[in-house]
């Protein structure tokens, strides 16, 4: 089902028909979506479904079989140097932070501006701090991850993503190893990214934030996209059996 | 920015209870003896220790069976043996032995004393130790040293009773007549608490100096005293223990370790000079023993060492304020790591010049090949790291391998080359990643430092040494030991760590060579590697001079030594989590980068137990060179004092000399490591 499609100006990511194995196992089964600039997209839907792997395969820490992911104008393909280029400008949190336990919280924060993007290192810790202000930990800035909580840790981690200074930012259930109470601290900084124009792609079971903040929800099942819509169509009305049995699940 | 919150104001804590301090009684009932089990165990383990250690303890102290008098005599031909005594025979030792090129070897280990405390000083290592630690240890340590040697049959029983009882007695009084007088003021108390506790040190090196000392001719020279003066010793320690434990008034309970240290090494090199040694009485079979006074050609040296220490600290603390602690941490261990092949190599050997060179060589040809690489090289990485120069460094670096290639397998030519442009290489590959942007200048000038290093030690390799070389090798003794275990310690850890990556690598021929290399040197036996570094080293490196032998040594040793290395390493590769690759990744990172900054600082960091384990193992077993005619420390212990006209049963003393060496220095690595750990620790998931 390759259905081609024009490339309009502001459209960042275009997945056309992509599809990903596991060994035997069908991951994703042809996803076909187009994400815009400054677009705010959660992706919800049951475990197993495929939602990670869709957005890991977007800055190609999964790498698609068939079809076709275009990330900002360039191609997805075997190419290194495309890789690390399209990597520099999509930002990704992860799940478990994933933070450089040997380094500090700054150098955790500096380090790939200094080395990918060359910045002299004065001009890289300014940055640094400014971003950690603008998550609300600057006096945390030369601890160790181990010694912060997981949701400053996750705090810590958008800063790092955002250091980078990319175009596109990619959440992999960022709260779902945290304690509740920290939660709301880490969707507190999701918002304010989002209100700042931030392309952003969501895996998330928060369902408030997605009807909050998400201009379109994707709900995956099975390895592709059962049904999308905005929030109030998405959470009021679903026209789909599957997506009709989540919801009554979760909320 | 609506990201900002605000931490609550944390509430009061209320401290923990602080316990009462409790008697040895208590916590000998609390641990020893708590249960019938446990107060089996115990005496079963005290009796056990005291059959195992009652007898060497005799042994050790019998002054008369013994032959000590072996070792101090030999003092010099254990730690450097036939180190080129030089041929100047007006500078002569005691014996009429000629030392006038010893002094090489008081230079180096003067520089590494240097370092050393520039080092303590700016890694601010142990600024203070708690009164409870020393307490801790020295109790252990003294009631060890009462309930072995209390049990040693000894000649005059009441005499030395008398003075224990005696002396504990006064010393205790005086401790806390020191402690209530001047109990208020820290810095007397520290040093009076130091006094306390060097003097139990300092009569224990009396001890390991094996003598008795001299009171104004008031000699004591059999072995009763010796055990007596033991027992003292351990008296001395239990009480200091007890006191520092006692000691509620201190409001400080640590003290300053360089303190401690700066004490002892007063007292250290004082006692060289009035401790006697017990030495023959003449140069001849079957001479009685005699006590005699260190020679002034070793406590000359020592004494300036110790004390020149002193004013060294304080040296070093002045700079410490004046340089950022980051660059002179960083200066030193470029330092250190300079600091082996200088020593070793120039001050050690003392290379020659002029018709010391090997024959056909010629210094100008060397140095302009350097110079010429240092520019054109130079320019090549320039280019490399140039912003808009796109594919064509992948091209620059195909025709480096190609010429690379052609240098090493097709042609002959001078090995210098080779090595030059193998080194460029290495530039130009890392040029990209490290050498562009801001880091431009600094990487060129990394590369200008690395090619007049490698030109000055390769010329100084070249060239003969003025040093006149008695036997295979200007190393010897302890010396060799040294020399051997830090130069393999230094080419193996690189070599290990490539090997780890090769061996983890998805590149299939990188991981092909990696394998079967790991697979093919650990099968082999260290003793056939040792043996086939004098045999095929001239087969596997054709190198156009001829080596000392112990360079071959170092690097088949260290080739053997890095496949052990690299599969620890490769554990603690394969310990780090996928997500961590995954998030260097996601930030843009090369896979080189993340190799470097993320996975291997990480990865060394989990495996330091076992790497100092692999340290500590090279270290004993550089013993097994005396199977290749190397002169090292355990070989001249094991045959030549034994073996010589005076040293007639004296193996025995000799061996037990040289476990206690190697001990010390295994054991201090192995605290070294543990320190270490816990400082890297930090902030660990």
């Amino acid at each position: 089902m390759t259905t081609e499609k024009t490339l309009s100006d502001n459209d960042m990511i275009v997945c056309d028909g992509v599809k990903k194995w596991f060994g035997d196992f069908q991951a994703l089964k042809g996803v076909t979506t187009t994400i815009k600039e400054r677009e705010v997209v959660v992706v919800i839907g049951p475990s197993g479904s495929g939602k990670s792997t869709f957005i890991r395969c977007i800055n190609r820490l999964e790498v698609h079989q068939e079809g076709r992911i275009v990330v900002d104008g360039t191609e997805l393909t075997s190419d290194l140097r495309n890789i690390e280029k399209i990597r520099s400008e999509v930002g990704m949190v992860f799940q478990q932070f994933n933070l450089f336990p040997h380094l500090t919280v700054l150098q955790n924060i500096t380090l790939a501006p200094m080395w990918v993007r060359k910045k002299p290192r004065e001009e890289a810790e300014a940055s640094g701090m400014a971003l950690l202000e603008r998550v609300g930990i600057p006096e945390q800035a030369h601890k160790f991850p181990g010694q912060l909580s997981g949701g400053q840790q996750q705090r810590v981690a958008i800063a790092r993503s955002l250091a980078m200074e990319p175009r596109i930012m990619l959440f992999d259930e960022p709260t779902s190893a945290l304690d509740p109470e920290m939660i709301k601290e880490v969707l507190d900084v999701m918002k304010e990214l989002a209100l700042s124009g931030m392309t952003m792609i969501v895996v998330t079971h928060e369902m408030g934030f997605a009807r909050e903040v998400a201009d379109r929800v994707l709900f995956f099942d099975y390895g592709d996209i059962v049904e999308e819509g905005t929030p109030e169509h998405f959470f009021t009305n679903p026209s789909h059996d599957r997506t009709k049995l989540f919801l009554s699940q979760i909320l | 920015m609506s990201g900002r919150i605000e931490l609550p104001e944390v509430p009061e804590l209320e401290l923990a209870p602080e316990r009462p301090p409790q008697g040895p009684m208590v916590w000998m009932q609390e641990n020893l003896f708590s249960s019938r089990g446990s107060t089996i165990l115990t005496l079963a383990g005290l009796v056990l220790a005291w059959v195992a250690v009652k007898g060497l303890a005799g042994f050790i102290f019998d002054f008369t069976a013994r032959r000590w008098d072996m070792v101090t005599l030999n003092m010099r031909l254990l730690m450097i043996q036939a180190y080129p005594a030089g041929d100047n025979l007006e500078i002569a030792d005691e014996a009429g032995m000629p030392i006038d090129q010893i002094h090489r070897v008081w230079i180096s280990l003067a520089i590494v004393v240097v370092l050393a405390i520039f080092s303590l000083v700016f890694w601010r290592v142990g600024s203070r130790i708690s009164r409870r630690s020393i307490a801790r240890v020295f109790m252990g340590i003294g009631s060890f040293v009462l309930f072995m040697f209390l049990g040693v049959p000894i000649i005059d029983y009441t005499f030395p009773f008398l003075l224990i009882v005696g002396g504990a007695v006064v010393l205790y009084i005086g401790f806390n007549a020191i402690r209530m007088a001047i109990g208020t003021s820290r810095l007397l108390g520290d040093l009076a608490l130091g006094l306390l506790i060097s003097l139990p040190i300092g009569v224990a090196l009396i001890l390991l100096g094996i003598g008795g000392i001299d009171f104004g001719g008031w000699e004591w020279q059999f072995s009763g005293k010796v055990h007596f003066w033991t027992i003292l010793a351990g008296a001395l320690l239990v009480l200091v223990a007890w006191a520092l434990q006692r000691d509620e008034a201190s409001k400080e309970p640590s003290m300053p370790m360089m303190g401690i240290l700066g004490f002892l090494a007063v007292v250290v090199a004082g006692l060289l000079w009035i401790i006697k040694v017990p030495v023959p009485a003449e140069l001849v079979v079957g001479a009685p023993k005699a006590w005699a006074g260190i020679a002034s050609s070793t406590k000359v040296p020592w004494t300036m060492i110790l004390l020149g220490s002193i004013p060294l600290y304080f040296l070093a603390v002045q700079l410490r304020r004046l340089v950022p602690e980051k660059t002179g941490r960083r200066a030193l261990s470029g330092l250190w790591l300079l600091s082996f092949p200088f020593l070793a190599m120039v001050v050690l050997r003392d290379p020659g010049f002029g018709e010391e060179f090997a024959p056909g060589f010629s210094l100008g040809q060397y140095l302009a090949l350097a110079i010429g690489f240092l520019i054109l090289g130079g320019a090549v990485i320039a280019l490399a790291s140039h912003p808009s120069i796109g594919e064509w460094a992948a091209a620059i670096s195909g025709i480096l391998g190609v010429a690379i290639i052609y240098t090493w397998g097709f042609t002959s030519m001078l090995f210098f080359i080779r090595f030059l442009l193998v080194i460029l290489l290495v530039f130009v590959l890392g040029a990209k990643t490290f050498g562009s942007g801001p880091a431009r200048n600094r990487y060129l000038m990394v590369w200008g430092v690395t090619m007049v290093l490698f030109t000055y030690f390769y010329i100084i390799a070249k060239g003969g040494t003025t040093v006149d070389v008695p036997l295979a090798s200007p190393f010897g003794g302890f010396l060799l030991t040294l020399v051997v275990f830090l130069g393999v310690t230094l080419v193996s850890f690189p070599l290990g760590v490539i090997l780890a990556l090769g061996r983890t690598s998805t590149m299939p021929i990188f991981r092909l060579m990696s394998v079967t290399y790991i697979e093919v040197v650990r099968a082999v036996p260290l003793i056939t590697w040792l043996i086939m570094s004098i045999i095929f080293l001239p087969f596997a490196l054709p190198l156009d001079a001829e080596l000392d032998r112990i360079v071959g040594v170092i690097l088949f040793y260290s080739g053997f030594s890095a496949a052990y290395l690299a599969e620890n390493v490769r554990g603690g590769l394969q310990a780090i989590r996928e997500g961590q690759k995954e998030a260097s990744k996601a930030l843009g990172m090369t896979t080189v980068q993340t190799m470097i900054f993320i996975t291997m600082p990480q990865a060394l960091r989990t495996v330091i137990p076992a790497l100092v384990g692999g340290a500590i193992a090279t270290f004993k077993d550089t013993s097994l060179v005396t199977i290749i005619s190397l002169f090292d420390f355990l070989h001249i212990s094991r045959f030549v004092i034994p073996n010589s006209t005076l040293g007639r049963a004296s193996v025995r003393t000799t061996l037990l000399f040289a476990a206690a060496f190697y001990w010390i220095f295994t054991f201090a690595m192995s605290r070294a490591s543990l320190r270490l750990e816990k400082k890297l620790g930090v902030g660990e998931r």
